[in-house]
């Protein structure tokens, strides 16, 4: 027999087998998958441990507020919690996460819009500690350097201004280094949408940068 | 302009290579408290919602109420319009009732 002959079979072989696997989650996480239905407690420690951080650095990115991200936190794996008998495992564990915390972080930038838009009405009813309306506050994330610190709090301020979905495709790919077929999953949008979500947020975060040049910097 | 277009480069790069903010670890423990112990308000893992939050229930009232009083309007609009009948609640019912004579009930 031909020996390229046989390593060609061979090679078409590995990547038949390589294809299949990557259909098929690994079996650890089948297993604490099933340990967290369970109700097992350990494995809810050992959830927390490896996936707080990622809810965290989430809601921290789209709130740009440190109480705010550690509420939504909390809420976030209350929800896994009452929610983990629901989860079909359809998608991995960290993506069901990551949607978790992006859906709750919307939902509380939605609604101090409404309670803004409503302020007078609150107003009327004594009710404005409802508008929790606090001065634009530049943000420092913890995890910026030192150097970069000054000029990620503009950037941060341009992006707080970006529409929600740009914002949150923006946030995860680069505070929480998702690829674009992650970013797809997670959004529940194809990659060429994500595409170009990236695409006209980077457009728009440089149109607002250039105008905070020309206003404060020249 | 070439040094606004550096400036906006540069404002572009200063996320690449952030680290990640780490969580309190007071709030991962009032997560598995909340967790280990329920408190009063909160449901056993994977059960239904049973209870209805005010505001919804809130909204339905302000529903039924809104029906009933176009009903209201209605009935009271129908009297008035039309002068040679006298709407009565017996006279309504008479009418409504009425499909079971055809059916000797």
């Amino acid at each position: 027999m031909d020996f390229l002959w046989i390593i060609r079979t061979n090679c078409r072989r590995l990547s038949v087998i390589k294809a299949s696997n990557s259909k098929t989650k690994p079996l650890s996480e089948e297993i604490f998958i099933r340990r967290l239905k369970e109700g097992d407690q350990t494995a809810y420690g050992e959830l927390l441990l490896q996936y707080s951080d990622k809810a965290y650095n989430t809601a921290l990115g789209l709130l740009q507020n440190k109480e705010d991200a550690e509420d939504i936190t909390q809420e976030v794996f209350a929800e896994v919690f009452q929610s983990i008998s629901k989860f079909r495992q359809r998608s991995k564990l960290s993506t069901w996460i990551y949607r978790i915390s992006v859906t709750k972080s919307l939902e509380l930038i939605r609604s101090r819009r409404r309670n803004k838009r409503n302020g007078i009405i609150l107003n009327l009813f004594g009710k404005e500690h409802l508008l929790n309306v606090t001065a634009d506050e530049p943000f420092c994330h913890p995890g910026i350097s030192l150097e970069n610190k000054e000029m990620s709090a503009v950037l941060f301020n341009a992006i707080s201004r970006l529409p929600l979905n740009q914002r949150t495709a923006f946030t995860l790919n680069k505070l929480e280094n998702l690829s674009y077929a992650e970013l797809a999953e997670v959004m529940n949008l194809s990659v060429s949408s994500v595409e170009s979500l990236l695409f006209r947020a980077k457009q728009k975060l440089r149109e607002l940068l250039g105008e905070y040049y020309e206003k404060n910097m020249r | 302009m070439k040094a606004k277009e550096e400036w906006v480069n540069k404002a572009m790069g200063s996320l690449d290579g952030a680290g990640r903010a780490e969580l309190n670890p007071g709030i991962r423990k009032n997560i598995l408290h909340g967790i280990r112990e329920p408190g009063p308000g909160s449901r056993e893992p994977g059960t239904i919602k049973d209870s209805v939050s005010y505001s919804l229930a809130w909204k339905i009232a302000a529903g039924i109420l809104l029906l009933i009083s176009l009903n209201v309007f209605t009935m009271v609009y129908y009297s008035k319009s039309s002068g040679n009948r006298q709407t009565t609640a017996r006279s309504l019912a008479t009418e409504y009732f009425s499909y079971m004579d055809h059916y000797n009930l």
